[in-house]
């Protein structure tokens, strides 16, 4: 019997004890004198029985799915021939996956050896074994649950906080799953860190200019040094986002305070949600956007302006030169992208200004852009800069605009007309393709993670703390 | 509506005329012939009222008689409401608030208004008082602006409590203290009117006091209207009164006239508490 179908069964189960409990606590209330007399209302009882029946069998299943591989694994090994317990860890565990191999009939046995003929034969009687008594298991569980829950259907008993209690446990699993992944991700992400700090020193991580990841794999290669310098990729990081802020904060924070101050609720009512399907739009789009469209515009005007200085005798003109990918097209389109971020939050808090604040300005003889200017943007500021920060952390995060349009070569510049990389482009291109988990290649996009991530931190938190200072404001 | 609601509204309905004396010689503003509507729904009808020259009137009635709609045509606050529409005329100094070549702008400086919740702009208590002052550049130097702010708390009888922390957020003042700081706000402007909406039912009996007390101050150089729902409160601060009754103003005279008096039927139901 295959998982779905047993969670379909135990599903059915389920269904069938919310019905039984809700008859039994009908029949129950009756001879009393009816559902008033029930501590609870006859739904409570039935979802009380539900949950009694569904959750010790799910909770079976998942923790059967997931712990049955590694029980059977060690003790299958624990069959293999006295010889095989002197080998490595690496070595077991291929010796363990052509055992299960020839368990399935892919392999022969004779390949690993007739030693192990035990050991194949175990695992395939242990594997038959759990196959057929999960189910089995399951179903009595589930059927057991019931009967507790069955049990519990009194008039006296407030199944009420019973199911409460369940509830509020569901809820405080589902809001720490996502506390859990986090803590996953950084430690692992540091482990390799720190495993790439074994082989780089910290500081010219930290303060090295120059990077260039490549490592020779022969000693007489050419050109792979393999210096691992973060700041060309900073600045890159920087001078990219620096460039998109500058686009979309001004633009977006007027297309706020025109929507929340100006148009009329017919205008807003088209204009937000047209400004929001900006966000929607895959950055993959926006991607190609850039490579194709903005930065050979870009490239065009430089050429143009070239010609033009040197027509004119204009040095620094004549000398322009622009790259075809370039920072500044890669700002540009990934700033039209937060747009809007930044419209939409400083919109929503543009909006929570008290209207009483407008009234007490207009009341003095302000027009509407004093109003907006002194009191409304003023005081709204910090919800703001909270907004623009979050749209920076977007920025600084962003990747699949710059590969294609900012390039890969890291070039320490803060010339926006030149090709720039950023921090998470490559971790992209560490990681891409078949790579060797031992090199420092590839556990400087580890590294490199972890240094994003200790940024974007920093960032939300002091949004977030200036966020919380806004709120105090009025209270 | 139950019948003696009902009953009054028929009152109401065969009483167009309003008694008492609604008209003055000379006065700051006059009213003739208002109706305010939002969107098809008449708040006001056909009101005709003179404001004397730094008088208080105070103005009465059950919620929603359409007192504060009222007030806030004097300033053509009702602006900022897209769905409000005032005809009539209503003039301040022979000249009519709603022609189309008055600005609004300057009008709302000659006509200040203090509201019911205290709003304090986030700023400091200093920036708040000067606000009006800078929008309108009524003063040439930071001296000038040092002095109107000082002679803007001390009328408002705040400068004590607050001389020494005037770069303080004024948020964190009491609630009685912003609403008076409040007040400084709009008599730094030197309005000819202030409008006042409820200025004290979000204050405690004290600070009330201490508002009340300053409203009578200054009426002596303004022209003072203030919208109220505590009786006491009206027979306190105001020379006349006019009481509102579902849109319709019923009654204007004399304070005194009105609370010992009243000539309308509906006023003496309300004062006595019999509606409201």
């Amino acid at each position: 019997m295959n998982l779905s179908t047993l969670l379909l069964i135990i599903l059915a189960g389920s269904a069938v004890a919310y019905f039984i409990g809700y008859t039994r606590s009908q029949q129950i209330a009756k001879p009393i004198g009816g559902v008033r007399n029930l501590a609870t209302l006859p739904t409570y009882y039935a979802s009380m029985m539900t949950l009694w029946a569904l959750i010790p069998a799910l909770l079976l299943v998942f923790f059967w799915s997931v712990l049955d591989g590694s029980i059977i694994d060690s003790l299958v090994k624990s069959s293999f021939p006295e010889e095989a317990k002197q080998f490595s860890e690496e070595n077991l565990g291929l010796i363990m996956s052509q055992v299960s191999n020839v368990a399935s009939g892919i392999g022969s046995i004779d390949v690993l050896g007739q030693e192990y003929a035990p050991a194949v034969d175990r695992l395939v009687s242990l594997t038959a074994i759990s196959q057929r008594a999960m189910p089995l298991l399951a179903v009595c569980v589930l059927v057991l649950g019931a009967l507790m829950g069955f049990r519990a259907v009194r008039a006296t008993n407030n199944a009420r906080y019973t199911v409460e209690k369940i509830f509020n446990v569901a809820l405080f699993v589902c809001s720490s799953i996502a506390i859990f992944t986090t803590f996953g991700i950084v430690f692992s992400v540091l482990f390799e860190s720190i495993h790439f700090f074994q082989k780089v020193p910290f500081f010219d991580f930290l303060l090295g200019t120059h990077w260039s990841p490549q490592i020779a794999i022969r000693a007489d290669q050419a050109g792979a040094s393999g210096s691992f310098g973060v700041i060309p990729l900073i600045v890159g990081t920087l001078l990219i986002s620096l460039i998109a802020l500058l686009i979309a904060v001004p633009v977006g924070l007027m297309s706020a305070i025109y929507l929340s101050e100006y148009a009329t609720s017919k205008t807003r009512s088209i204009v937000k949600p047209m400004l929001e399907i900006l966000a929607g739009v895959p950055t993959v789009v926006y991607g190609f956007f850039a490579a194709l469209t903005v930065a050979p515009a870009i490239r065009q005007y430089g050429d143009k302006l070239r010609d033009w200085g040197a027509d004119n005798d204009i040095g620094w003109l004549a000398n322009l030169a622009v790259s075809s990918e370039s920072a500044l097209a890669a700002g540009i389109v990934m700033g039209v992208m937060i747009i809007p971020f930044v419209s939409s939050l400083s919109d929503d808090v543009i909006n929570a200004v008290p209207q009483s604040l407008r009234d007490g300005s207009y009341g003095l003889g302000a027009t509407q852009s004093e109003t907006i200017k002194k009191v409304i943007f003023p005081a709204a500021l910090p919800g703001i800069v909270g907004g623009v920060l979050l749209a920076a952390s977007r920025a600084i995060g962003e990747t699949m605009i710059v590969v294609m349009a900012a390039g890969l070569a890291a070039n320490l510049t803060v010339n926006p007309l030149e090709a720039v990389t950023t921090v998470t482009v490559q971790i992209v291109t560490l990681l891409v393709g078949d790579q060797e988990f031992d090199s420092a290649k590839t556990l400087a996009a580890f590294a490199l993670g972890l240094f994003l991530f200790v940024i974007t931190l920093a960032l939300n938190v002091i949004a977030l703390k200036v966020v919380k200072r806004y709120r105090e404001q009025y209270d | 509506m139950n019948t003696a609601q009902q009953s009054m509204a028929e009152i109401v309905k065969e009483t167009y005329q309003t008694v008492g004396l609604p008209l003055l010689d000379d006065p700051k503003m006059r009213v003739r012939n208002a109706n305010v509507f939002y969107a098809d729904k008449q708040a006001i009808f056909d009101v005709n009222l003179d404001i004397g020259k730094n008088q208080v009137i105070s103005m009465i009635g059950p919620s929603g008689c359409g007192k504060s709609t009222f007030l806030r045509c004097l300033n053509r606050m009702n602006d900022t409401i897209d769905i409000c529409r005032v005809e009539g005329d209503l003039l301040l100094e022979d000249q009519d608030m709603y022609d189309k070549k008055i600005d609004v702008v300057e009008l709302r400086a000659r006509v200040g208004m203090v509201f019911q919740k205290p709003n304090p702009f986030p700023k400091s208590i200093y920036e708040n008082v000067a606000y009006g002052a800078r929008i309108h550049g009524l003063t040439d130097n930071k001296v000038q602006l040092d002095e109107l702010v000082e002679t803007s708390l001390i009328r408002c009888g705040l400068w004590k409590e607050v001389k020494d922390r005037l770069n303080e957020p004024a948020t964190g003042l009491s609630g009685g203290q912003q609403q008076r700081l409040c007040i400084a706000r709009a008599i730094a402007v030197n309005p000819e009117v202030i409008l006042m909406d409820e200025p004290c039912s979000a204050l405690d009996p004290i600070a009330t006091a201490t508002v009340e007390e300053l409203i009578h101050e200054l009426s002596q150089n303004f022209t003072i209207c203030i919208v109220t729902h505590s009786m006491q409160q009206a027979a306190r601060v105001s020379q006349r009164t006019a009481y509102f009754h579902l849109g319709k103003l019923i009654e204007v005279n004399d304070t005194s006239q009105v609370f010992t008096n009243p000539e309308h039927q509906l006023t003496e139901a309300y004062i006595t508490g019999r509606i409201g």
